[in-house]
């Protein structure tokens, strides 16, 4: 037995992503799917068997996740880092890892994964192989992203990402899906040139520097400990713009953000739920990982400038948004408005912003994965997704009102539910940010020292439009006279639409009310990288993580 | 056996290395003897010239891999053997970078050869095995061009590929677009050795008469030495023109025209052969004879930069409306040149190294590509892009080979092209950061690249099916005729997903190579500052 749990402990986290990966290489070789599936007709007993096996297979994986969840019911493994010089001339190593901010990741993809097959079982009805083939291998490459340990090893993985995406979306999409997903896969590529040019640049200032082996370049340890001494700090400045430019595709960021609507309005419901929850949420732990926990003085530099980008982001959209005639790109919009708090808080440069950064990542997750699965269920019905279609859905279909009505409170932050937390310790790192104090020192800023305060103001003018754009939406979908149109042909959430809702409420409420199981699982790794930016004149203390906390 | 061998010729062989050249020697006599056998009055017959070809390159990668073990093996042992040891009566240096090449040319011919089995069948002409005498001719002069390092027989060796591959173009006598493309392939192709003759009797007259590379190098060296860093007023003359004689030969835009027309015109195995086999053989005596001029004229490496720019730019730019499955693959090739060519504006020892690790990974891409497009045209008879829509219905398997040859070409991970792509870029990065706008021009193109490549990808696994591949049948029709393509596009299919992983081996060997090459032994007289070496960059 200890035997096992220490072969477990030290290969957990490759057997971790070749999990999936493994599903992916069984299920064509399940029994066939007679081509008669059509898109409303019964289904064969074939497609019901693949559809259980996805299930199973997802809930094994989410499992096996949870294993190295340090609670007292599931930690039981404690996963070891793993390192194998893959080609040492190029310093890129097999290197994997774990720490509390990857391990939520991990165990948010495997959750939404397990959700998002669970919603297949009702939205997907053709091509179910390929389907289910495609989606176990973009969660290995989602896992993969959020293990890596080398740098090289995580772009390899961020850019596997993008052809099973690619296929969910052509092949599964709505009428315009080859327009989209081509805009999807063409935009990331042009933001991974931004982050190759970023991490090249990074080999060339690093390879024969003092004190770094050639081999372990691209180790996370190595750029933790000898980039800030070795890197220029102008070349600093331009490798993080450049890699934010390249995560802030993913993230998005205006005006990088024209994919997302497009992609998710084409996207089939389980994928929107796995690109809103996770693919976004790459880009955020990359800012994460090595913007600002790599490349401190560049951001002590530029925080003001991601300040302004948030602010942007949170309040434009959030605009934007508001005009929105079809329900998914409302949807899509507030999901980009609401990714604008994760650089809000990273801004901010201290534990309270991380912490809300990171909180906002997890709760985005989930709420915007049940949004879209709420926006799902409506348009299975009815097939269209124009807002001025609807009307008086309340009375007919109540679960799915409820479930829409108690999501978009989750996601205009009413208190005790998930996003709450997030965002009032984002508003709270934000104001109380001494983000831009060396510059007010150094004369830059002078009268400027109220920017970051001002720009936490601003940004809670995001939340009044966010409350305003959901509570109308809801009000134009759910209340008001049926149409004939839909005069008996409407119907409830069936089983699993409940299932899928009622267990993201469920954690909605949890974290929603005590936040801080969440965030003890990652409160050392944003303490520590807080650590990096304590400014030079002593007046800046870190602010404590219990403030932060409930 | 020996005493069968009159001493003199023995002894010549011994003090020349000539079991060096075993490869060359044995692809010859194959040529030789399908040459005999087509004018002989014995019975004529296709099959028999291909069985033997086959055997005789599979017998010369058996005698590359025994040489790698008799000799370079040992040589990477034991730097003590100097790579003098193998220059092959003054004009052929066969050391291991030759060796390198001369594998992956034959190798490629190999392919090339189980690919055009049915094809050649099919449109025999009325000489049986003219096709394979043609082609091994080709092939010897590739693997004698990477050895070359001496003007004649490098122009030599340029034009025995050079003027076999006008032939192989112009295969299809009855075929009025082969002919076509043989006649603009050989305008244009001797129009560019002219150029590039033009520029080697310069180099010639400027190095007092030499014609060995070492010589040439020794003498320039001594000559340009009052001149400082002025320049004789030849050397630009002679310099563009040897540049662009090469460029035509890769072709490097702005001299790629002849290549759309020519791909698509031939027949297709043989632009399989063009697009991989010769472009390996233009490589390697391209990096012997620019290594030579480069170490001198480093400022001139500007002018590749150039070249690549425009090759990544406009074959990438212009693919992104071609129609027919053989022109798209004609403008990836000039594509691909062009990023090959930012590793040569670097020319560092990482660079080169790359370089060839590139042209391996390309050799499997490419060829596995073009495998599928000729099995898809045999089954199908066509050759535009839309026919293959919806082919993952009829044979998922060729879909899914001909979508990670693609997305090879593209570089997405985890193909060998992501990592070959990478290190490329790598390695110019290494050479300074004056080179980083190349490539973030490179990344710029493979992003363009993407779109063709995946439209391809698209229409095979999302289109509805084409009226060529609804009339497929549902099972393969005949095993026979898929077994040789097969084979290759397996073997190619395993190499894309395995050169990835086990990069190491492959680029140690590149780095020896090179290392052994001339960066050392060669011009080891030559003081090298022009050209920025590894490490020493910053």
């Amino acid at each position: 037995m200890a035997d096992v749990l220490s072969f477990f402990n030290q290969y957990y986290l490759s057997i971790l992503i070749l999990l999936p990966l493994l599903f992916a290489l069984i299920i064509p070789f399940l029994p066939d799917q007679p081509a008669s599936d059509s898109q409303d007709g019964p289904e064969s007993k074939q497609a019901k068997g693949i559809h259980t096996f996805a299930v199973l297979a997802s809930v094994l994986i989410h499992l096996f996740a949870m294993l190295s969840w340090t609670g007292s019911w599931f930690g039981v493994i404690t996963p070891k880092e793993e390192l194998y010089h893959w080609l040492p001339s190029f310093g890129i190593s097999y290197a994997l890892g774990t720490d509390g901010l990857s391990q939520i990741m991990v165990i948010l993809t495997t959750f939404l994964l397990t959700m998002s097959v669970v919603a297949s079982t009702v939205y997907i009805k053709t091509r179910l192989k390929l389907y289910y083939s495609m989606l176990f291998i973009l969660t290995s490459s989602l896992l993969g992203v959020f293990l890596a340990r080398d740098a090289f090893l995580f772009l390899l993985f961020y850019e596997l990402e993008l052809i099973p995406m690619y296929l969910l979306i052509a092949i599964w999409g709505g009428p315009r899906r080859d327009y989209a997903s081509m805009k999807f896969v063409l935009y990331t590529l042009f933001g991974s040139v931004f982050l190759i040019a970023g991490i090249l640049a990074i080999f060339f200032y690093l390879d024969g520097a003092k004190g770094v082996e050639t081999s372990e370049i691209f180790l996370f340890k190595t750029l933790d400990t000898h980039l800030v001494g070795t890197i220029p700090l102008l070349a600093q400045l331009w490798i993080f713009s450049a890699l934010f430019i390249g995560f802030s595709v993913k993230l998005p960021v205006v005006p990088f953000h024209t994919w997302l609507p497009d992609a998710h309005v084409e996207a089939p419901t389980p994928v929107s739920m796995l690109l809103a929850g996770i693919l976004l949420k790459m880009g955020a732990y990359g800012l994460v990982r090595f913007c600002f926990g790599f490349f401190p003085e560049a951001a002590v530099s530029l925080a003001p400038a991601v300040a302004v980008l948030a602010v942007i982001n949170i309040v434009y959209t959030a605009g934007v948004a508001l005009v929105q005639t079809d329900l998914k790109k409302l949807i899509a919009y507030s999901s980009v408005s609401h990714m604008g708090f994760v650089i809000l808080g990273l801004a901010a440069l201290n534990t309270t912003g991380f912490n809300g950064a990171v909180f906002v990542m997890f709760s985005h997750g989930i709420v915007s994965a049940a949004l879209f699965m709420c926006v799902g269920s409506l348009y299975h019905r009815t097939h269209t997704r124009m807002i001025a279609d609807y009307g008086g859905f309340g009375s007919v279909s109540p679960t799915i009102f409820y479930f829409f009505m108690f999501m978009s409170m989750a996601s205009l932050g009413l208190p005790l539910l998930i996003s709450f937390a997030g965002e009032s310790l984002v508003f709270y790192g934000s104001f109380t940010s001494n983000a831009f104090h060396t510059l007010i020192q150094l004369g830059k800023l002078g009268s400027w020292q109220w920017t970051m305060q001002a720009a936490a103001g601003f940004s809670a003018l995001g939340i009044v439009i966010g409350a305003a754009y959901l509570l109308w939406m809801l009000q134009r979908v759910f209340f008001g006279p049926l149409s004939e149109r839909w005069q008996g042909k409407m119907t409830d959430a069936n089983r699993s639409e409940v299932l899928v809702l009622a267990t993201l409420a469920l954690f909605v409420i949890a974290y929603g009310f005590a936040p801080k199981f969440l965030t003890h699982q990652y409160e050392d790794v944003v303490d520590k990288m807080a650590t990096q930016y304590q400014f030079p004149d002593g007046k800046y203390t870190l602010s404590s993580t219990k403030e932060g906390r409930e | 056996m020996e005493s069968f061998i009159p001493p003199l010729l023995m002894n010549f062989m011994v003090n020349n290395n000539v079991a060096l050249i075993n490869p060359e020697i044995l692809i010859l006599a194959v040529l030789i003897t399908n040459l005999l056998l087509a004018c002989s009055p014995l019975k004529k017959d296709q099959e028999f010239s291909w069985w033997l070809s086959l055997t005789g390159t599979g017998l010369a990668l058996v005698s590359l891999g025994i040489l790698f073990v008799n000799v370079y093996f040992p040589t990477l042992m034991d730097n003590q053997i100097t790579i003098q040891q193998h220059g092959v009566m003054n004009v052929l240096q066969v050391d291991l970078f030759s060796w390198v090449i001369r594998t992956l040319l034959t190798l490629g011919t190999f392919f090339v050869l189980l690919l055009t089995r049915r094809y050649v069948e099919e449109k025999a002409s009325d000489i049986p095995g003219e096709f394979y005498v043609v082609l091994m001719g080709a092939l010897l002069g590739g693997m004698l061009m990477a050895s070359a390092v001496d003007l004649v027989m490098l122009f030599v060796a340029l034009e025995t590929l050079g003027i076999s591959s006008y032939i192989l173009v112009g295969y299809l006598r009855g075929d009025l677009k082969s002919a076509e493309a043989a006649l603009k392939y050989l305008l244009y192709g001797g129009a560019s050795t002219a150029v590039l003759l033009f520029g080697l009797s310069l180099l010639y007259g400027v190095s007092g008469g030499n014609t060995q590379y070492a010589a040439i190098a020794d003498q320039l060296q001594r000559q340009l030495a009052p001149f400082g860093h002025a320049m004789m007023p030849v050397v630009p003359v002679m310099l563009t023109m040897i540049m662009a004689g090469f460029a035509f030969k890769l072709s490097a835009a702005p001299f790629h025209m002849w290549t759309p027309d020519v791909y698509e015109g031939a027949p297709t195995p043989v632009t399989a052969f063009l697009s991989v086999v010769s472009k390996i053989a233009g490589f390697g005596a391209a990096i012997r004879l620019l290594y030579l001029l480069l170490t001198l004229f480093g400022q001139w490496a500007n002018v590749l930069s150039v070249l690549a720019v425009l090759s990544m730019t406009i074959g990438n730019v212009v693919a992104l409306k071609q129609q027919n499955v053989k022109r798209l693959l004609a403008y990836s090739t000039i594509a691909h040149v062009g990023y090959m060519l930012t590793a040569m504006v670097v020319f560092s020892l990482n660079g080169i190294s790359s370089l060839l690790y590139y042209l391996m990974t390309y050799l499997f891409m490419n060829l596995g590509a073009f495998a599928v497009v000729i099995y898809f045209a045999n089954l199908t008879g066509r050759e535009d892009i839309q026919a293959f829509a919806g082919l993952v219905r009829k044979r998922p398997g060729l879909a899914l080979m001909f979508t990670i040859f693609l997305l090879s070409l593209a570089g997405i991970p985890i193909t060998a092209g992501f990592f070959a792509k990478f290190f490329l870029f790598q390695s110019v990065v290494e050479g300074g950061t004056n080179y980083i706008w190349l490539i973030v021009l490179g990344l710029l193109n493979s992003t363009i690249s993407l779109y063709y490549y995946l439209n391809i990808v698209r229409l095979m696994v999302i289109a509805e099916p084409s009226d060529a591949v609804a009339a497929l049948p549902a099972e393969p029709n005949s095993i026979q005729s898929i077994s040789s393509l097969g084979v290759v596009m397996t073997i190619c299919l395993l190499a894309t997903l395995g050169l990835g992983f086990f990069a190491n081996p492959a680029y140690d060997l590149s780095v020896q190579a090179m290392t052994q090459m001339a960066f050392k032994n060669v011009f080891q007289h030559i003081q090298v500052s022009a050209v920025p070496f590894p490490g020493g960059g910053h």
